[in-house]
């Protein structure tokens, strides 16, 4: 790393052993922007002042690091703050506290940027405090059960779609309890598997709440900013039995991954314990008894094998499921380009869209990942997908070139799904991409005003992404340069707003604010928004 | 019987179901193996219910041939008045492991790491025990900041002060568990069994870190960083200092419930100003190495938070830094890393040049006595006697299991070099069982028995090492009975004298006052077996010595396998 003449800072958290979730109101930092056409003169100094406020509550948070221009200080008892002899009242001003987050968004902005013409009056600035889950994790006769490991995982979609990021993790005390502080969103909460209680024979089984029923059509709970929900977990407890398991083909290198599928649906991963004296390779796992289907994936740098078997676990131990081992297909993926490259427009590579299959199937529990691409040893990229079906997606932001098509054998894979046959393989991918862009601009009214907002654009025709997101500069200007032609619903957000934009029921709400637009290869058309407000938005 | 290590334990639970063979009856059907009995609180003797007793068969000589424990035979439940019957297959020696909710999982009659084996034989084909459990300690909570808010994600630590050894020598405490405060700044430690602890504390001030992040233009010069936020809270000790000497030993009995309550009071942070080597890549760009900083005090390293700013002159400037000593190692692509050790004290900014000569002792060590396969399996271990912990590591920067030395470089593996703060230490191998030190030859450095006084600068160790580990077997008796439970030492003849390369080795007792201790350095021995002997100060050198008075001689270098019957004493 080359070191320029100014300086750089870096961070090392270097815990021992522990990982730190950050959990203090502060995502990561934009760099603090100078408008650089300042009118302020340079000997000049004014005073910056305000004060931190509670976003629900309303009530001053005292001791709160309010930071401008790499200057930082802490509020007073009331919430305020001053800072004096600022030379340029221009940029960032972040707040943070342990237990707030400064966005109710996930990587929402963590400041506010100021202009020079606002330094006459005292700014406010709010910080959301976190929601928090508490409960506790009892046997069925009531007993709280310790050291079990309960997470709250929170909704997310970005640009592989929808999932389920655990963004807090805590083990019970010896009462049972746990306290899970989490930002706003939409959650589950999962209590894990633990193959045996100490000193007994006895495995908790996973739990994940709210239940997978008919009733809840929701699936999850929201949580709103500051506030707290109690949730009880109530695992069943029952005896689990050794099952001893071989694989057919030997398996060098790698550690298998193990998930036990229940007849009910719920799934576990099982903790696999290998033999060191046995030569056949036997390793053992412990479950209860029941009817279930294994899914075991060993990665190894050679590739990916799985396996499936079923057992059945009836009150005694088991020995001698035999997991028939197959190697995942591996699918190669062709790029071809339509149109020139130029000096400032090089040749793409297949890397720089950001493939990925998404798995279509749901899954409750997230034991599947979408699936990247990857290079194999020979440089040529390829997908190695379990049989099943999937969706290509690519990331929202593809520079100059955009995905045109994409094909395997006679299905179109931008309208179709990607179904992986056992044993499947050889057949490409066929990507053809495209730099015949369009462009769209327009600015962003919020209540008449211009003012800083996101944009997003959902494509209405078949696509490879469904959404295209863009921020403003702090007038309201926003500017998309590298648009794959066709028709899109245009949608501007004060916060930044990250749903599932494939659903076409997440814009209902804001059904006035929805423009349509079609863009044309070489055309920039202009498209003025009208801003759903933060309020609007209903945290 | 000793109780497996850790490392056994972990061993003994990924063992599969292969070993599930129990050993099959030789004699008639007829004989019914059972082990009878009843749980009680070791607190008020009132029986335990419904307890869970998990029982092992212990293999002859288990601990010897490959260090691995068979799996349990089964977890038995014992009844509502904690009365247990449970029917055991053979005859035999085996572990029996209690646990209930609310009381410490004990082996039976076990004391520190040493508990008594079941012994069931076709003479005496049933054994009724009474199984005492600890009712668990916890130790909970809060640490606050000076502001009496709560301080999340804090570090505690809870250490075991560990009794005297009956050398009287003070063993360093143990991390015994760690974990994070929650939102409220609450933790809390369960399931500790009686003994005596201590609580240290580790947090980082999360506004001064925040503070310290994108200070990178012209206003941060012009306005450096307020004082009162360039602050970092030092190490703290239950219930408030930065000294381990001062710390409060919390003296924990069954079933206790104790409180330790921490505020931390920042300090100014100490500054240090790392100077890196100048190296050039091949474009002649400058490569930048970037500092690893570990905090090194005698109660186990930790890892520190630290912000490092990059000056133009590649010069770091390390902030949020407590007094105390610390490691550095610098390390940029494709550099070896270079560790040095530094003494930060308060006040100014500290300078660490590190193209200066380094302090640190380069030692080059030569195993000398075995060859071939042994040689990459052998570990050496530099323990520095005040605090336990081992200094070596390779310059690769990597620790190794249990932070010691992983000889892996095939091709030359019976030459190592290592870096290691100058000092005395004790040489400690590891790695494959039956080997043992017979001497050390020091070039420049100094060799003392197992321990080594190395200088800065490069030095050598030659480190005789032979194979052959011997083993003593035995009954201890007492009044023409076996002595259940008893302390068994194996005492060198050479205690006390600085050459000596042995060491105090214990075992207890059995149902059938038998004991087995293996992995004995061959040598001349005073054995002695104590009736309930851990209740011995040993705290008094005296104590040892009116007991050796009454032990046997043994000569473990003339026969590798001794078997003897001794008589235990009174405690």
């Amino acid at each position: 790393m080359r070191v320029s003449a100014g300086s750089t800072w870096i961070q090392r958290h270097l815990w021992c052993r522990i990982l730190l979730p950050c959990l203090l109101g502060m995502a990561v930092i934009a760099p603090a922007q100078m408008s650089s056409g300042s009118a302020s003169d340079s000997d000049a100094t004014v005073t910056l002042s305000g004060q931190v406020l509670n976003a629900v509550s309303n009530l001053p948070i005292a001791r709160a690091l309010v930071r401008i221009n790499g200057r930082a200080i802490l509020t007073s008892y009331n919430g305020k703050f001053e800072f004096g002899q600022v030379s340029d009242p221009s940029g960032f001003v972040q707040v943070s506290k342990p237990g707030f987050y400064a966005s109710i968004e996930p990587g929402g902005s963590s400041g506010v940027f100021m202009q020079t013409s606002h330094v006459s009056t005292p700014l406010v600035l709010r910080l959301y405090p976190e929601a928090i889950f508490t409960g506790t994790v009892t046997e069925p006769d009531g007993d709280p059960l310790d050291h079990v490991v309960v997470s709250a995982r929170r909704s997310m979609f970005n640009s592989s779609g929808h999932t389920w990021i655990p963004v807090a993790q805590a083990q019970t005390d010896s009462h049972g309890r746990f306290r899970l502080p989490v930002p706003v969103g939409d959650y589950k909460l999962v209590s894990m598997y633990i193959p045996q209680i100490n000193g007994t024979e006895n495995a908790v089984l996973p739990v994940t709440l709210p239940a997978e029923t008919s009733s809840n059509t929701s699936g999850f709970f929201h949580i709103r900013s500051g506030e707290e929900q109690q949730d009880n977990l109530h695992p069943v407890v029952s005896r689990a039995y050794a099952v001893t398991a071989t694989f057919d083909s030997a398996v060098e290198r790698g550690f298998p991954r193990i998930i036990a599928r229940s007849s009910t649906g719920s799934a576990i991963s099982l903790p696999v314990h290998f033999s060191r004296s046995d030569e056949d390779g036997a390793f053992k796992l412990e479950l209860p008894s029941g009817t279930y289907t294994l899914i075991a994936s060993v990665r190894s740098p050679d590739g990916i094998v799985e396996g499936e078997t079923s057992v059945t676990v009836a009150d005694h131990d088991v020995s001698g499921v035999v997991f028939h081992l197959e190697t995942v297909p591996t699918l190669p993926v062709e790029l071809q380009v339509d149109g020139a490259a130029t000096s400032d427009n090089p040749q793409p590579s297949l890397m720089q869209f950001g493939l990925m299959l998404e798995n279509s199937e749901a899954d409750p529990d997230d034991f599947s990942f979408p699936v990247p691409l990857t290079a194999q040893r020979d440089g040529a990229m390829s997908f190695t997908a379990s049989p099943g079906s999937y969706h290509l997606r690519a990331r929202n932001n593809q520079g100059a070139w955009y995905i045109k098509s994409a094909s395997y054998g006679v299905s179109d894979l931008l309208q179709q799904e990607f179904v992986v046959a056992p044993g499947a393989g050889g057949i490409p991918i066929r990507v053809t991409v495209s730099n015949q862009t369009a462009s769209l601009q327009g600015t962003c009214t919020l209540s008449g005003v211009q003012a800083a907002c996101w944009v997003y654009l959902i494509p209405t025709a078949p696509s490879a992404s469904t959404v295209f997101t863009v921020r403003s500069n702090e007038q309201g200007i926003y500017n998309y340069t590298h648009l794959p032609p066709g028709s899109y619903q245009a949608i501007a957000f004060e916060q930044m707003h990250s749903v599932d934009y494939g659903d076409a029921t997440v814009l209902a709400p804001y059904a006035t604010h929805v423009r349509a637009v079609t863009v044309r290869a070489g055309e920039k058309p202009t498209l003025d928004l009208e801003t759903v407000s933060e309020a609007e938005m209903a945290p | 019987m000793k109780r497996t290590s850790l490392l056994q334990f972990l061993i003994f639970t990924l063992v599969a179901s292969a070993s599930f063979a129990v050993a099959q009856t030789k004699a008639g059907a007829a004989i019914s193996y059972r082990i009878t009995g009843i749980v009680v609180s070791s607190a008020d003797e009132t029986p335990i219910p419904h307890s869970h007793l998990t029982v092992t068969l212990v293999p002859k000589g288990a601990e010897e041939e490959g260090r691995q424990f068979p799996s349990p035979l089964g977890t038995f439940d014992a009844d509502e008045h904690g009365r247990f019957s449970i029917s055991l297959p053979s005859a035999g020696m085996w572990r029996v492991v209690g646990s209930a909710r609310g009381y410490v999982t004990q082996a039976y009659d076990e004391h520190q790491s040493y508990s008594s084996g079941i012994v069931l034989t076709a003479a005496s084909p049933v054994a009724d025990l009474r199984f005492q459990l600890s009712p668990e300690g916890t130790i909970t909570g809060s640490v606050v900041d000076e502001a009496g808010e709560a301080v999340r994600n804090a570090r505690v630590s809870l250490l075991i002060v560990p009794p005297p050894k009956p050398d009287s020598s003070q063993p360093t405490a143990r991390n015994r568990a760690s974990t994070s405060t929650d939102d409220r700044g609450f933790y809390e430690f369960d399931g500790l069994q009686p003994g005596d602890y201590r609580i240290k504390v580790q947090a980082v001030v999360w506004y001064a870190m925040e503070a310290q992040q994108n200070r990178s233009n012209s206003e941060s010069d012009q306005h450096p960083l307020d004082p009162s936020l360039d602050v970092t809270y030092p190490l703290t000790w239950y219930p408030g200092t930065g000294d381990s000497s001062e710390a409060e030993t919390l003296a924990l009995h069954a079933g206790d419930r104790r409180q330790a309550d921490f505020q931390l009071a920042p300090i100014p942070s100490v500054h240090l100003r790392i100077v890196p080597e100048v190296s050039v890549d091949a474009n002649g760009r400058r490569i930048q190495a970037y500092p690893m900083i570990e905090r090194i005090s005698a109660e186990g390293d930790d890892f520190i938070p630290a912000s490092a700013h990059i000056g133009p002159q590649g010069a770091i400037d390390v902030g949020g830094l407590a007094p105390g000593q610390y490691e550095v190692r610098m390390q940029g692509p494709g550099q070896a890393i270079k560790p040095t050790i530094v003494n930060l004290t308060g006040g100014s900014t500290q300078t660490l040049d590190m193209s200066a000569p380094s302090t640190m002792a380069s030692v080059s060590i030569h195993l000398d006595g075995i060859g071939g396969a042994d040689v990459n399996s052998v570990r050496v271990n530099f323990i520095d006697p005040e605090n336990g912990h081992n200094a070596a590591r390779d310059n690769s920067g990597i620790y190794f299991l249990a932070g010691s030395l992983l000889q892996q470089h095939k091709q030359n593996a019976s030459q190592h070099t290592i870096e290691m703060p100058p000092g005395r230490y004790e040489i400690v191998l590891a790695g494959k069982p039956n080997l043992y030190l017979t001497g050390i030859t020091a070039q420049s450095a100094q060799a003392t028995g197992r321990f080594v006084i190395v200088p800065s600068g490069s030095s050598t160790l030659t480190l005789h090492i032979a194979d052959g580990r011997s083993t003593l077997t035995g009954i201890a008796m007492m009044q023409g009975k076996p002595s259940v439970g008893a302390m068994v030492f194996l005492i060198p003849a050479t205690l006390g004298e600085p050459n000596s390369l042995n060491i105090i080795q214990r075992d207890q007792t059995n149902t059938d006052g038998s004991f087995e201790l293996n992995d004995v350095l061959p040598g001349k021995y005073i054995l002695l077996a104590i009736d309930h002997g851990w209740r011995i100060n040993w705290k008094d050198p005296s104590t040892l010595r009116g007991y050796m008075m009454h032990g046997i001689p043994v000569d473990l270098a003339a026969t590798p396998r001794i078997k003897e019957t001794i008589e235990a004493q009174a405690p």
